[in-house]
């Protein structure tokens, strides 16, 4: 034992509060920094002296500073963020979907349905007014431009996630690329554990990147023995250690729709995240609207291939001089049933009527189709060869673009169409009401708003004719859709599922974030900064820094004695 | 214990978390509850409540519809009352006119003032036209669907009628449909009756047939059937969705399992499988092989369907009619009123072309496919004409049901309706030259095949005397068949008028007593308008007889016209039924959406004021919180 010894007491025991002090500061000064883990320092007593008679202490070292955190509430945390990100992004999605369907605000589909329905009783009652013939050609263009609208604002949301997950995967790359650099710099940093030192501001650091990772993506972390973490999304690995795998998006397109597939760069594998925002993002893309897209093409098209096979056998106030399809087939020698027609087609015929203006002498054609072997320039013949022979000013032909057209030259001779039971009229857009076959193209036929007189109320009864209104009225109550429900039950079914999505997503939002604060919670009370905790420590740690400092006074003043004494 | 469950540590971020946490759902929940209180509505999003959201849509747009039928409503009731309006005028100038009528053919009437009548009856005549082209709006009410031009003309000292037969269906409520007019064929009798009883034409079936014509339209319930050859073996056949009699055979020939085919002879399908017992049914509750008339059980090699029973259309070929024997090319003439036209049938192949060539005549006569597919219609829409087809070369009119056979003439339809007068007991004695006499008594005949019939079958009359009916003409003739030296006579008893009604009143020539034309009457409009036309004629010529067939026409007409306005007095009531219906049905759907949608006022409010409270007091609480700390206190 020597006063130097005592020296050296002073001075660890000073150098250890300083520490914990300093520790303490640090606390303190991130006690609002979110993913913070407070760290703690551990005072040892060193090694005492051997005096034979006795063990005299020598001082205190610290022998860590401990980040206090448990990784598998981490892990639990992160995971709760993960699926909370994820479900925050599918409410958001199903509020955007519910406003484009929001048919509660009026405006809606369902809305511009019954309106359009409602003009037609308006014309039933009164077919030959060409004021309500206008109007019902109105409604119809306002209800084919609320489809166009709609599927145009389905499609803008999705190409709007599309960009949303192409910010996400840029934002995953730059967040990999900085785990793998504190992975490197934790590396180096502890040097295998050789000093028994954690880097636990990095470490924190990490812990930070890791947790913001998470929410864009589903991941587990495994830690290495090195210090480094392995980053794991499903079975395909993030980052190793210093290096970290960067994902691409490769532009695809889907009909008309661009959209991005994300894969790993290195290897072309296709990412396929089952949380975290961008699963979201991609589920919303590739899924959900899609589907909805389709039921909205499925409704236009039951519609218009339903009020078109009415109408194409119908009669307006005058009857046809000439008729261009709507609709073309892809190859005119191919056989009508593989010709690339909207509308299914089945063999049968269908009846031509020529009627001579002048003394109202009716003639009707019976065309037979069989569309397994008849291409449409073998139906255009086939006019031709009956109808065009009785008369010669009636001719049928095929246009360049692979049309149907039929003409009189002679305005005298006129024609309608009967008895359609193959539903090729409709396919091929004969004489239809609307034009198009999906909801992005769906339009009321120009050539009837060229002409209200041609719009056809009936079947050649005359201009108070009602027959063929009548029928496409009917068509409102009709079970056209799936399992047997008309446009009203499907079409509800189908708001009433969006409603129930949505309603589901904020339920489940709701729960998650108190499942996740709840977690979080737990992280705080085990890893959080208390600051009157560490005003306390501060204050003993002073005390005790006080008393070294004394201390040494005292040891001074007796080396001084000793000193003085000689 | 702190307020954090499970936890005894606490942070100050969990602190100020929970803090945050709170002051944002109470703002929330305000806000939720401002919007529904601001829109009226109790759910602004299809999320707020899926259900609810679904069903008020649902019932907005069932309110609409029943506006909508309202409104329809609404113009039939207008229009079946200024229908009613002008039926009641024109009752009015019928009673007027058979006022007239009966006032005139008194003998109490001179010329002169019957000439005056007839002024009054050729106003009436003006007046009921107009009636007749009376219009609601743009829209002529007697035309049937022919709205937008008169349907009712003159032409050619005739009236005619362009429109049509059809009732103006409207719906008032969802798959119920009312008629909103009258047309002019009922309310006016714009069409005469068909030129004879419809006959049933019975075609063919050929290849080309539909499928869904036979059975008189009826059809067939398609579906699977199942052929069985008595061995044990079976096929399958599914007729779903086969459109003609040759689809049906192609699928059945198909199977190589039986032959099918046409047995025209019986009108039906043939099914053969030599040395098999023949055995056909069907499966699944669908009827077509009854309905094809091949159901059986052990019919042995070869199984005969039924008479398929097809009815006409536009297409069928005239060489199908009458089970296949056709109709003779040779043609006929059809009178109506003075105009006459010679229908060719030369060239002619289908029903639709006779129907043109009869339409484009220019006479006034229509033909059209009888109502029951089984025959072809021939009408006047001639108002004044009298409308008669007479035989050409051939029988072509007769077999196609447009002249009744000679034999079948009803003797009330003699001399243009005058009929055959008889009185009780023998009206007539015939004497053959051989001395045989016998006394017929014609009452009883309604036909003139009746006479001939009691004439021949006549017990005092040994085979001495023969009555026949003159072929292709309109009379009779006897014929002295006992080979006498006398002379063939004809004598009338009781001073009856029968042997003039007969035309049996000439002498015999060679044994034979010739008998004159009967002229049966044509068919007519029988309408008001005929009726004013013939008193008018009637009444400027002096003529009894021709104004008590006026009487006649003017009866049928108001007979008509009084059950029109029954018709249409029945009508409104339907109307007025389903007009009350809806206006309930509407009500109810309001209310059941306002209980649905509707946001209660009251206590929303009474909701957002505890909510803002809430509000208030976690600020409160929030501030006071996080103003403290240990800080403060050290030194």
């Amino acid at each position: 034992m020597s006063l130097f010894s005592s020296l050296n007491l002073a001075r660890l025991a000073l150098g250890a509060h300083q520490t914990a002090i300093q520790t303490v500061g640090q606390n303190i000064a991130n006690a609002a920094t979110p993913g913070y883990a407070r760290q703690r320092v551990h005072l040892t007593p060193t090694p005492s002296d051997d005096l034979v008679y006795a063990r005299l202490g020598t001082g205190v070292n610290v022998s860590r500073i401990e980040r206090i955190v448990d990784q598998h509430l981490e892990a639990t945390l992160r995971g709760a963020r993960s699926d909370l990100a994820n479900l925050t992004e599918q409410n958001r999605i199903w509020s955007l979907t519910e406003s484009i369907f929001n048919d509660l605000e009026g405006g809606g589909l369902s809305e511009a349905l019954g309106e359009f329905f409602d003009a037609m009783q308006d014309l039933s009652v009164n077919p030959d007014d060409p004021t309500a013939r206008s109007l019902l050609l109105e409604q119809g263009s306002s209800l084919s431009s609320t489809f166009r609208f709609l599927d145009a604002r389905v499609r803008d949301l999705r190409i709007g996630l599309d960009e949303d997950v192409r910010g996400e995967v840029l934002e995953i790359n730059r967040l990999t690329a900085e785990l793998a650099s504190l992975n490197s710099a934790i590396i180096a940093a502890e040097d295998g554990g050789v000093h028994g030192q954690t880097a636990n501001d990095l470490r924190t650091q990490r812990d930070v990147v890791l947790g913001e990772l998470a929410e864009r993506i589903d991941i587990r972390v495994i830690e290495n023995s090195t210090g480094g973490v392995q980053v794991l999304t499903g079975s395909e690995m993030l980052v190793h250690d210093g290096i970290s795998r960067d994902l691409q998006v490769i532009a695809r397109a889907d009909g008309d729709i661009p959209y991005g597939e994300v894969r790993f760069a290195d290897d072309g594998t296709l990412l396929q995240p089952e949380g975290g925002r961008i699963a979201a993002l991609l589920a919303g893309r590739d899924a959900v609207l899609p589907d909805l897209r389709a039921q909205l093409d499925g409704i236009a098209s039951t519609l218009i291939r339903g009020f078109n096979a009415i109408h194409s056998g119908g009669e307006g106030l005058s009857r046809l001089t000439e008729v261009l399809s709507s609709n073309s087939v892809n190859d005119r020698e191919a056989p009508l049933i593989s010709a690339g027609l909207p509308f299914p087609v089945e063999s049968g015929s269908f009846v031509l009527q020529v009627v001579t203006e002048g003394n109202g002498a009716v003639e009707s054609f019976n065309i037979d189709l069989d569309v397994d072997s008849m291409s449409l320039v073998d139906i255009a013949e086939r006019i031709n060869e009956t109808a065009g022979v009785a008369h010669p000013g009636l001719s049928a032909v095929v246009t360049a673009d692979g049309r149907l057209e039929i003409q009189s030259s002679d305005p005298g001779v006129t024609f309608t169409f009967r008895d359609d039971d193959t539903g090729a009229l409709a396919a091929l857009g004969v004489n239809g009401l609307f034009t198009g076959s999906t909801a992005r193209d769906i339009d009321i036929s120009s050539v009837l708003l060229d002409d209200p007189g041609l719009l056809a109320a009936g079947f050649g009864g005359g201009a108070g004719d009602n027959g063929a209104i009548n029928a496409m009225l009917a068509l409102r109550d009709e079970g056209l859709f799936a399992a047997g429900n008309s446009f009203e039950g499907h079409y509800g079914a189908l708001v009433g599922e969006i409603g129930l999505n949505s309603a589901e997503a904020r339920e489940h939002l709701t729960n998650q974030v108190s499942i996740t604060t709840a977690i979080q919670n737990q992280r705080e009370s085990l890893s959080g900064v208390n600051i009157d905790e560490e005003a306390i420590s501060l204050v003993s740690y002073q005390r005790a820094y006080q008393g070294a400092a004394r201390f040494l006074n005292v040891v001074d003043r007796l080396l001084e004695t000793l000193i003085n004494s000689v | 214990m702190s307020g954090f469950p499970g936890i005894s540590r606490v942070t100050d971020s969990m602190v100020s978390g929970r803090l945050s946490g709170s002051i944002q759902r109470s703002l929330a929940s305000l806000a939720r509850t401002e919007t529904s209180i601001a829109t009226g509505r109790r759910f602004n999003t299809l999320g707020d409540d899926p259900l609810g959201a679904r069903r008020s849509i649902a019932w907005e747009r069932l309110l609409e519809r029943h506006a909508q039928y309202g409104s329809n409503i609404q113009a039939a009731t207008s229009r079946l009352s200024a229908t009613e309006g002008a039926l009641a005028e024109l009752e009015d100038l019928i009673v007027r006119a058979r006022e007239l009528a009966l006032e005139h053919v008194q003998t109490t009437s001179t010329d002169g003032m019957r000439a005056n009548a007839a002024i009054e009856v050729q106003n009436m005549i003006e007046e009921a036209l107009t009636l007749a082209n009376r219009q609601f709006g743009e829209r002529f009410l007697f035309g049937g669907d022919q709205v937008s031009a008169a349907p009712f003309a003159q032409s050619g000292g005739y009236i005619s009628y362009g429109g049509d037969r059809s009732p103006s269906l409207i719906e008032v409520a969802p798959g119920m449909f009312l008629p909103s007019g009258i047309s002019g064929v009922d309310a006016f009798g714009g069409w005469s009756s068909q030129v004879s009883g419809g006959i049933d034409l019975d075609p063919n079936i050929n290849l080309e047939t539909p499928v869904a014509s036979l059975n008189g339209g009826r059809g067939i319930m398609a579906g699977r059937i199942e052929i069985r050859d008595g061995s044990g073996a079976a096929v399958t056949v599914d007729l779903e969705g086969a459109k003609t009699v040759g689809d049906v055979l192609d699928r059945i020939n198909a199977t190589g399992f039986v032959s099918a085919g046409l047995d025209v002879s019986r009108n039906g399908l043939a099914i053969v499988k030599p040395g098999a017992n023949i055995s056909i049914t069907d499966l699944n509750g669908a009827t077509a092989a009854r309905d094809l008339g091949i159901a059986a059980a052990g019919a042995g090699p070869s199984l005969g369907g039924d008479d398929l029973d097809p009815i006409i259309g536009p297409l069928t070929r005239l060489s199908l009619l009458r089970n296949g024997l056709g109709i003779d090319a040779g043609g006929f003439t059809i009178q109506n009123g003075s105009m006459t036209a010679a229908i060719d049938l030369t060239g002619v192949e289908t029903v639709e072309g006779l129907i043109n060539a009869v339409n484009t005549a220019g006479i006034g006569v229509r033909a059209r496919i009888g109502d029951s597919g089984e025959g072809i219609e021939l009408t006047s829409i001639l108002a004044g004409a009298e409308l008669r087809v007479i035989e050409g070369s051939t029988t072509s009119a007769a077999q196609l049901g447009f002249i009744v056979p000679t034999a079948d003439l009803t003797l009330d339809s003699l001399h243009g309706g005058t009929g055959v007068p008889t009185v009780t007991g023998e009206d007539l004695e015939i004497t053959a030259e051989d001395g045989t006499t016998f006394a017929v008594d014609i009452d009883g005949a309604v036909t003139l095949g009746d006479v001939v019939a009691l004439i021949n079958e006549h017990p005092g009359n040994t085979g001495a005397v023969l009555a026949e009916v003159v072929p292709g003409q309109d009379r009779i003739r006897l014929r002295d068949q006992s080979g006498g030296t006398g002379t063939l006579s004809v004598s009338a008893l009781n001073e009856s008028f029968a042997i003039s009604g007969l035309r049996l009143d000439g002498e015999a020539v060679d044994g034979i007593i010739e008998g004159g034309e009967l002229s049966p009457a044509g068919v007519r409009t029988r309408s008001a308008f005929d009726g004013f036309m013939t008193l008018s004629q009637g009444l400027l010529a002096s003529d009894t007889g021709t104004i008590h067939t006026a009487l006649r026409f003017l009866d049928s007409a108001h007979e008509r016209v009084l059950q029109s306005r029954a018709e249409v007095g029945s009508r409104l009531r339907r109307l007025e039924v389903s007009d009350r219906r809806n206006q309930l049905q509407s009500f109810e759907t309001e209310s059941l959406l306002s209980q649905e949608a509707d946001t209660d006022i009251a206590s929303a409010i009474v909701e957002l004021n505890r909510q803002q409270t809430a509000y208030q007091a976690a600020l409160r609480t929030s501030a006071q919180l996080l103003q403290q700390s240990i800080l403060d206190f050290l030194g």
